[in-house]
C-alpha cells in the first residue's frame, strides 16, 4: 500500500480500496451497477489516491465513473502500472468563488464546486556525440500528476456530477498533456469561464452522464448498506 | 526587507491560508508593478512603496532542463498580498474572506486622504483592479463595450452558429439602453465620495446577455472603502 503514497503527503492518505476487487461480492457490485465489470484495474498498479479528507461520496463517484463505459476512459489512464498519480481530495475552495449580479442589481454567488489541477512537464535537452557535435533533443511533454479537489461545501448528492465534470479534465490532461496545456493557457484569456471549450466539454459530459453516475453511486451506497447488515 | 524576502513572505502567507494546497506544493509569485503604480497614484504619490505580489497555485515552474506547467482548471485562483518592505507588515488584499478589511487596513496604514473627485475615482479604479471581494465590477465605457461584454456572456450557452440568442439580446439592448450615460462620476457623500459607473449584470431570464447596472461605491475621506451597491439604470 505504501508505494502508492506520494512522498510529501499526509501519512493518513490511502489509495482507493480496489483490493475489494478480489472480493466476488464487490465485483458483483460493479456488474450490478452497469453490467460492465471493470477489467482495466490492475491490483498491483492502480494509482488513484484519496487524501484523508476525501469523502465516501467521492470514493463512490470514482468507482461509478470507472465502471461506466461512457466515463471510464477519463480515469482508466490513471489506473495500472506506470501510470500517473491522480489524487482526490476535499478542500475549501471558497476563495475561488465569484459574485454574480441579477439584472435588477441583486447580488448572487457563483460557487466553485471543484477544480482539477494537472502538473504537466515539458522537458528539453541536448546530446553531444563523439565528434563533439551537439544536437538539440526534441522537447517532450508529459503529465506528472493530477489533483482533483472537491469543495467541502459540495453536498454528497452533488459530488457525482461534479466528479464527472472534473474527471473529464483529468482524462483530457492524461490523454494529451501537451494539447491540454496549450488549450488551458489559450482559454484562460477568455474572461467568460463557461465559454472556455475545456469547460464546455466537461459541462456537456456532466449533463449527459452525471445523472447515471449519481444513480450508480446510490446503488453502491445501497449495496454497501446491505453488505454491512 | 528585500524583494526576495517580501516575495517569500507573501508566498508563505498564502500557503498558510489555503487548506487545499499541499505542503511543498508550487505557488507562483509575481510582482505586480502595475498595481504598485496604481496604489502610488491613489495615495497621491506620498507612499506606494509597498510591494504587491500575485500568488497562485497556477503558473510555470522553470527548472534546469524542464518547465512544469501547473494548471488549475475550473477557476482562476489568484491571491494578492501587499508587503511593506520597511516594517514587513502584510495585507491580504485579494482572494481571502477578509480581503476588504485588509484593503482598508492598507489604506489606513498608508494614511491615504481623499479630498477630490479625481482621487476618489483613482481609488475606485485601484479597488476595481484589486477586487478584494471577487465582485462583478468591470467598468463599461459605452454601448459598444456593453455589446462586447454581453457577447462573451452569450458564448456561455451551447454554441449558437447563427448567434440568434445574441441577436435577440442586442435587438432589445440597443433600444433599451441607447440613452444610458456610461460616464463615471464621483460626488460628495457624507464626509467622502460616492463613485458611480456602469457594469453588466449576469444574464436575465430569456436572454443570453445581462443588463447594465449602475454601481455605486462609497469611498471615505480616509481612503476606506464602504458599501458597494448596484441598481438598474
Amino acid at each position: 500500500m505504501g508505494r502508492f503514497m506520494s512522498p510529501d503527503w499526509s501519512a493518513k492518505e490511502e489509495p482507493v480500496p480496489y483490493a475489494k476487487l478480489d472480493n466476488p461480492q464487490s465485483l458483483n457490485l460493479y456488474s450490478y451497477v452497469l453490467n460492465n465489470p471493470v477489467t482495466a484495474f490492475d491490483n498491483d498498479g492502480h494509482e488513484i489516491i484519496f487524501a484523508a479528507n476525501a469523502t465516501q461520496a467521492m470514493r463512490d463517484s470514482v468507482q461509478a465513473i470507472l465502471a461506466d463505459p461512457n466515463t471510464s476512459s477519463n480515469l482508466s489512464g490513471y489506473v495500472g502500472p506506470n501510470n500517473r498519480n491522480l489524487t482526490i481530495q476535499s478542500g475549501d475552495l471558497s476563495s475561488m468563488d465569484s459574485s454574480t449580479l441579477t439584472p435588477d442589481g441583486a447580488p448572487g454567488a457563483s460557487i466553485t464546486q471543484g477544480v482539477t489541477a494537472p502538473d504537466i512537464v515539458t522537458t528539453s535537452g541536448s546530446s553531444t556525440d563523439s565528434n563533439g557535435v551537439t544536437t538539440q533533443d526534441p522537447t517532450v511533454t508529459t503529465l506528472q500528476s493530477t489533483t482533483i479537489t472537491i469543495d467541502s461545501r459540495t453536498s454528497a448528492g452533488d459530488v457525482p456530477g461534479v466528479m464527472t465534470h472534473e474527471t473529464v479534465h483529468a482524462g483530457e490532461a492524461r490523454a494529451n498533456p501537451a494539447q491540454y496545456n496549450k488549450d488551458a493557457k489559450a482559454e484562460h484569456a477568455n474572461p467568460c469561464h463557461n465559454c472556455r471549450p475545456q469547460e464546455q466539454r466537461a459541462n456537456a459530459a456532466q449533463k449527459k452522464y452525471g445523472p447515471d453516475i449519481k444513480k450508480a453511486v446510490k446503488q453502491i451506497e445501497k449495496d454497501r448498506k446491505k453488505e454491512n447488515q | 526587507m528585500t524583494d526576495q524576502a517580501a516575495r517569500e513572505k507573501a508566498q508563505s502567507i498564502v500557503r498558510s491560508q489555503l487548506d487545499y494546497v499541499r505542503p511543498g506544493q508550487f505557488l507562483s509569485v509575481q510582482r505586480e508593478e502595475g498595481l504598485e503604480r496604481l496604489l502610488a497614484v491613489t495615495a497621491g504619490g506620498l507612499s506606494g512603496a509597498e510591494f504587491i505580489y500575485q500568488v497562485s497555485p497556477a503558473g510555470d515552474e522553470i527548472k534546469e532542463h524542464s518547465v512544469v506547467h501547473h494548471l488549475v482548471t475550473d477557476a482562476d485562483p489568484m491571491y494578492l498580498v501587499a508587503v511593506n518592505p520597511a516594517d514587513g507588515s502584510t495585507y491580504r488584499i485579494a482572494g481571502f474572506r477578509d480581503s476588504k478589511a485588509e484593503f482598508n487596513k492598507l489604506m489606513a496604514a498608508l494614511g491615504v486622504k481623499i479630498s477630490s473627485p479625481d482621487q476618489a475615482e483613482a481609488l475606485a479604479e485601484f479597488y476595481r483592479t484589486v477586487n478584494p471581494e471577487h465582485r462583478s465590477m468591470t467598468r463599461l465605457l459605452g454601448l459598444l463595450d456593453l455589446k462586447q461584454a454581453a457577447e462573451w456572456q452569450c458564448q456561455a450557452v451551447p454554441f449558437d452558429p447563427n448567434e440568434r440568442a445574441f441577436g435577440a439580446w442586442w435587438k432589445h439592448a440597443k433600444t433599451a439602453y441607447a440613452n444610458v450615460s456610461f460616464q463615471q462620476t464621483a460626488s460628495r457623500s457624507g464626509s467622502g465620495y460616492a463613485v458611480e459607473w456602469i457594469v453588466l449584470s449576469s444574464p436575465g431570464a430569456g436572454l443570453c446577455g445581462g443588463a447594465p447596472l449602475r454601481a455605486r461605491l462609497e469611498v471615505g475621506s480616509d481612503g476606506s472603502i464602504g458599501e458597494i451597491s448596484f441598481r438598474p439604470v
